[in-house]
């Protein structure tokens, strides 16, 4: 199989994300409960795993939270930061994991930047939009369908010099692209685990600078007696049993990717999603492709993209169709009806798997 | 004179990266569960030391802004009592 579909999740994984899920389900208890030697083994998994995020992500091992997923740290987050009412500047390209959970507290959100690629009005529009008031902002820092790259240092500076606290959905740039809590001053940074940063499905992390509102509410092995969640983190937010093998595989991850460095990672698959396009223009597709673009590229097959996919996964091709659970990004695109074809290199890519895809769609052309 | 020391933290995550810190500057000490009663608050782990590296342990971790609990001594009956350094 050509596996394109990185965005979605990492397929493929270092063999010691394995060895580590492997032992840690052999070997660990549960963490933080008992003072024997598998609990106290499995502890030292997860705080090892916390100490290597923090390394790489530049913050405190207490100020990684471990989270299902990157759509679950976002909850936490915004639910922290936004109240009923609240005024909210997001970009154009945010995922449903940003945008239903705003309307579901009932936020008053102002969308800004829709124009792809384009830094310069990204950043016009949102800081006007912050000029005229807001209680918070909410910002991709790469778009799941098109790989847009957004400004999210200048953005970050824009809310400081304002004082609205914002929050970083790290969705796509997570081991790709190196990121500072410190640095940015987010309140908040949220990612996967299984994506970019090649960890097992099911992890996820929240980096808290601010304090959070916990969303589950039960035991963590500490301050039993309190009726309220402890206030210190990560145990504030980590309620009941915590994905021991998966943080296991995670904490692997991070130090491969440590080792191999994230920006030759990074160098290797935007190289590959630029050839890739510039191969599917040649093709006579209509490419989404400009500056400040990731390892993601869409384009418009010119005909049905579900059916599109659909062709080349026959051919053993696995792409991603449809509007990605980003109609947003979609309507600023101005691909809300049609979708687009979504090829997302990850960790493993070469240009072998970019000959294998045009092979396939000549391939489907025939049909 | 006491041999065992332990000092509490509110959390496993506190109590491991003062463990680290400690570790940095060849201070051992050993991750545990808090004896019951000795925290007001249930449930909670601290580090065990030997006597020789109390005094040093507690400064270095009051230095780093890292000590949020408290210090006890185990008596010859086997009690903990709490120490103020």
């Amino acid at each position: 199989m050509i596996y394109l579909d990185n965005g979605a999740t990492s397929l493929w994984k270092p063999a010691c994300v394995y060895r580590a899920v492997s032992k840690a389900m052999l070997t660990c208890a549960n963490p933080g409960r008992g003072g024997y030697d598998a609990a106290a083994r499995s502890a030292e998994v997860v705080y090892r795993c916390r100490e290597r995020v923090a390394t790489m992500f530049d913050c405190e091992p207490e100020q990684v939270v471990f989270t299902a997923n990157c759509t679950h740290g976002l909850n936490i987050a915004i639910r922290s930061m936004v109240k009923p009412g609240s005024r909210v500047v997001v970009s154009g390209f945010e995922h449903n994991a940003v945008m239903r959970p705003l309307y579901a507290l009932g936020a008053k959100v102002t969308v800004v930047g829709r124009k792809l690629f384009d830094w310069d009005a990204m950043l016009t529009e949102f800081t006007r939009a912050i000029k005229q008031g807001a209680d918070g902002a909410v910002f991709t820092h790469v778009s799941n369908v098109f790989g847009y790259i957004l400004p999210v240092e200048e953005m970050a500076a824009i809310c400081k010099e304002y004082g609205v606290p914002f929050i970083i959905d790290a969705a796509q740039s997570a081991g790709t692209i190196p990121l500072s809590l410190k640095k940015l001053g987010a309140g908040f940074i949220a990612m996967p685990g299984h994506k970019g940063l090649l960890g097992p499905q099911g992890t996820g992390i929240l980096l808290c600078a601010d304090t959070p509102q916990p969303l589950l509410y039960g035991g963590t092995g500490t301050d039993s007696v309190s009726r309220d969640m402890p206030l210190a983190l990560p145990e504030r937010l980590e309620a009941g049993t915590v994905n021991v093998p998966g943080i296991a595989g995670l904490g692997a991850a991070v130090a491969y990717l440590a080792k191999e460095s994230v920006d030759a990672v990074a160098r290797r698959e935007h190289a590959l999603a630029k050839v890739c396009g510039e191969m599917l223009e040649d093709m006579g597709f209509f490419v989404f492709r400009g500056a400040h673009q990731a390892s993601t590229v869409s384009f418009l097959p010119g005909e049905n993209c579900e059916e599109f996919a659909l062709g080349l996964a026959r051919q053993g091709i696995a792409v991603r169709a449809g509007l990605h659970c980003a109609p947003l990004a979609h309507e600023s695109a101005g691909t809300l009806e049609t979708g687009t074809v979504r090829l997302s290199f990850g960790a493993d890519g070469n240009f072998r798997q970019i000959e294998a895809l045009g092979r396939g769609i000549l391939g489907i052309k025939r049909e | 004179m006491n041999n065992l020391w332990i000092v509490t933290f509110q959390s496993v995550t506190y109590a491991q990266k003062a463990q680290r810190a400690l570790r940095e500057q060849y201070i051992d000490s050993g991750l545990r569960r808090t004896p019951m009663g000795l925290s007001s608050r249930g449930c909670s782990y601290c580090l065990q030391l030997r006597e020789k590296h109390i005094v040093d342990a507690v400064m270095l971790l009051q230095e780093k802004g890292m000590l949020s609990g408290k210090v006890f001594a185990q008596r010859k009956d086997g009690r903990w009592e709490e120490r103020t350094l």
